[in-house]
Parts: C-alpha cells; sequence; structure tokens
C-alpha cells in the first residue's frame, strides 16, 4: 500500500471552505484554487485505476465540472470533499465506461429512512476520522490491504476477488467485515486495535 | 417504519461502493440503502476509504490549459436541473403497486416497453425486465398465503422485500430485508397469509425447481 500522509487536516478544512464558497458565491478563483489541489489527485486516482492518459484527463475535467455545478449538494457534516469527489468521480467513470449512470438512493425519495440521530459532524472532526482513517488503511494487514486494493484499483468485486486469490468466498467475506471493523471504528474517532 | 433486520453483506456493499456491480444488483442495494440507514453508515465508510485513496494519490500532471478549458465551460447551461430526479411513476402507473424506492422506480420506467404483471405460477405475477448481461432481475407478486415451488439457486441471487412479507425454514422476511440464495439453499417460501409479498429479486444464473415435477417446471416457469 501507498503511504497516506499527504492529506494533511489542514488541507480538509481548506477544501471545504473552498466548496461553500464556490456554492455560496459561484466563486471562481475558488474554484481555481480547489481544481490546482484537486484535479491532479483525481487524475493520479483515475490512473491508478487504469486510465489511460487522455481520459483520466477528460474525466478530470469533467469531475471537477461537476463539483462547480454540485458545490451546493455537498454536505461538510457528513463526509469529506475527497470522499464526495471519489463518490463523482465513480459515477461519471462508470458513466463513461459503461454507459451507465450509477444509481444513488435518493435522500428526497417519500420512502427514504432517516437516519435515527442525525449528527452534522464538525469540519474539525471529519479531518480527524479522515486521518483516522488513512492511519487504519495504512495499518491494514497485507491480506486485508490486498483485498481492498483489488476492489478500489483493479475493477474487482468481492466474488471475482475470491475466484482471482483462489480463496473460498467465506474467507473474503470475513477478511471484509475485519477490515470494514477496523475502518468504522476509525471513523468513530477510535484509533484502530 | 421499522428497519430492516436483513441486510446484504459487506461484500456486495463494498461493490456498491467500489462501482463493481452490475445495474440490477446496484438498484437493489440502493433501493436497500433507501430503507436502510446502517447500510448507509458500511457504504459511507466504503467511500470514505475512496476519498482517503484519492486525496493522497500522488498528484499527476495535469495537461497545460485543463483549468482554463474547464473554467470556460462553468457557464454552460447546466442539465442539472434535468439530473436532479422527478418523480416517475407515471410509467409504472399500470403496475398497480404504489410507491417503490425511487432507484427502482427509476429502473423500471427506464425500460424500453412499459412494464407489466404476467402470470407465472399459481399464486404468483412477474414483471420481465431485460437481461443485462449474465444478470436478471424481476419484480414478483406472489398472492397472500401462496407458496413458490422448491427450489435452489444455480448461482447468487438477492431478493428485496418490497411490501408485505414471506417466510421459508431461515425465517420471516419483512420489508427492506434482503435474501441471499446460493446452491446452497433449498428452500419453499410462502407470502404471509394477510399481506402477500412484493419483491425485487436479481439473480445471476436462474433458480432451479428440484423434487418429482422439476423437469417440467423447469421448463414451463416463465420466471
Amino acid at each position: 500500500m501507498q503511504a497516506l500522509s499527504r492529506n494533511d487536516d489542514h488541507e480538509g478544512f481548506r477544501l471545504a471552505d473552498l466548496v461553500r464558497r464556490i456554492a455560496a458565491e459561484s466563486d471562481r478563483d475558488a474554484f481555481a484554487e480547489l481544481f490546482g489541489l484537486l484535479a491532479p489527485r483525481v487524475k493520479a486516482f483515475l490512473l491508478r485505476q487504469g486510465s489511460d492518459n487522455g481520459t483520466a484527463e477528460e474525466l478530470t475535467q469533467d469531475v471537477m465540472l461537476a463539483v462547480w455545478d454540485r458545490a451546493a449538494q455537498f454536505d461538510a457534516g457528513q463526509a469529506a470533499v475527497t470522499t464526495w469527489v471519489f463518490t463523482i468521480a465513480r459515477n461519471r467513470r462508470i458513466d463513461r465506461l459503461r454507459r451507465e449512470r450509477w444509481i444513488e438512493a435518493d435522500p428526497e425519495d417519500p420512502l427514504f429512512v432517516e437516519t435515527t440521530v442525525e449528527s452534522a459532524e464538525s469540519d474539525v472532526e471529519i479531518a480527524e476520522q479522515q486521518s483516522s482513517l488513512h492511519k487504519a488503511i495504512a495499518e491494514l494487514p497485507e491480506e486485508q490491504a490486498q483485498l481492498i486494493f483489488m476492489a478500489y484499483f483493479q475493477d474487482k468485486a468481492h466474488s471475482g476477488i475470491a475466484v482471482e486469490r483462489n480463496l473460498p468466498l467465506g474467507t473474503v467475506k470475513s477478511r471484509l467485515r475485519l477490515a470494514l471493523s477496523r475502518l468504522k471504528k476509525a471513523l468513530a474517532g477510535n484509533d484502530a486495535p | 417504519m421499522t428497519l430492516p433486520q436483513l441486510h446484504p453483506d459487506d461484500g456486495y456493499l463494498l461493490d456498491y461502493a467500489t462501482g463493481n456491480l452490475s445495474v440490477p444488483f446496484a438498484v437493489l442495494i440502493a433501493s436497500h440503502l433507501t430503507l436502510c440507514p446502517a447500510c448507509r453508515d458500511t457504504v459511507k465508510a466504503f467511500e470514505g476509504v475512496g476519498g482517503a485513496f484519492l486525496g493522497s494519490s500522488e498528484p499527476a500532471e495535469i495537461a497545460t490549459g485543463s483549468l482554463a478549458a474547464v473554467m470556460q465551460r462553468l457557464d454552460r447551461k447546466t442539465a442539472v436541473a434535468a439530473a436532479t430526479p422527478q418523480p416517475v411513476t407515471p410509467a409504472l402507473n399500470g403496475l398497480g403497486v404504489g410507491r417503490l424506492p425511487r432507484p427502482l422506480e427509476r429502473f423500471l420506467s427506464e425500460m424500453p416497453k412499459p412494464p407489466f404483471w404476467r402470470r407465472a405460477y399459481f399464486g404468483l405475477r412477474t414483471v420481465r425486465i431485460p437481461n443485462y448481461g449474465e444478470c436478471r432481475s424481476r419484480l414478483m407478486r406472489i398472492a397472500p398465503g401462496s407458496a413458490m415451488p422448491r427450489h435452489t439457486h444455480a448461482g447468487n441471487e438477492l431478493l428485496l422485500v418490497l411490501q408485505g412479507g414471506y417466510s421459508d425454514h431461515t425465517g420471516n422476511y419483512d420489508v427492506g430485508d434482503v435474501a441471499y440464495g446460493d446452491p446452497a439453499l433449498v428452500h419453499k417460501p410462502r407470502a404471509d397469509a394477510d399481506t402477500g409479498c412484493l419483491c425485487f429479486s436479481v439473480w445471476d444464473a436462474p433458480p432451479l425447481m428440484v423434487g418429482p415435477l422439476a423437469p417440467i417446471l423447469n421448463k414451463i416457469l416463465p420466471v
């Protein structure tokens, strides 16, 4: 796994602040700065996922454009900017590669069941969560890290990972459960065991 | 509203978060997420992992003029309004099922022809949905108290209960619950006597009937 040190708390605040300025004032300077901070990483991420340079470049532009269009929908109390941008990049990539629109639950859906305790979190908490998540990912045991890597960077469904690694599906599922409990602990603000 | 008690496992939620699901499975998971805050939290955790990977990527070189090109497009007429979800029921009115989770409503309303019920078995009606590669899906309505023939599954099946419920020897499945079927499961589901059961089922290989009538049922059942 790569080192996960670049994204510090301070930068997390900066990103959230820039998105807010875009949402509130259609601030082009804020967008230019956000582009400088994010676009090279979005592109790097797409390249790691196997896109060629041209496709990664085009998709990056699409993603940044979507960031501009949807800035008002970003909820800083719920997720880090990088997490939000990850979901946009995922959706754009599926749209492009498979010509399919990715399907998401819609909070405006009359059937949508709200979380019982909807806790908006501060920028500080979100940034702390994100950095302990980085730490938890870096500290995953190799066999769990391997599985996560294949899911995010090799387009493998968990059943496909089992086939490719010649593992029983149950083993993949149980490793995943272990990894998830560490990651969720990190997000809940506890250090992984 | 009671919360779902039976959930897709972490593997499917990871596949959803990473975009590694075919459309019908993604529709089923997104419909469950509509009803299940707990699974939304899990997906959020997995998306956070994606965000961590993205945020920590060693920056790649961006083409010269890339920012200028994007800046020029900021003022274009956006399709944002069109992209925000609209109520999509008209095409589904003919089904007479009331509201369904929106991901499923959208999926059904985008079928090339308006969906309709057809009789599949005693007490079972289904809506056929076009295949996605190996992946098939059906909306199913089982009449109150009706039992399905004993069957197993050649591959993996996920089923989401939308209205009412059903039971088999593994337990009771109510609204929002996800049931999982594979070759290890042989069951004879029976819809609840008072409500019947409306559900959405997705599989990568068809169900297989078992028992003396199996050879005939497997041929004629238009599941």
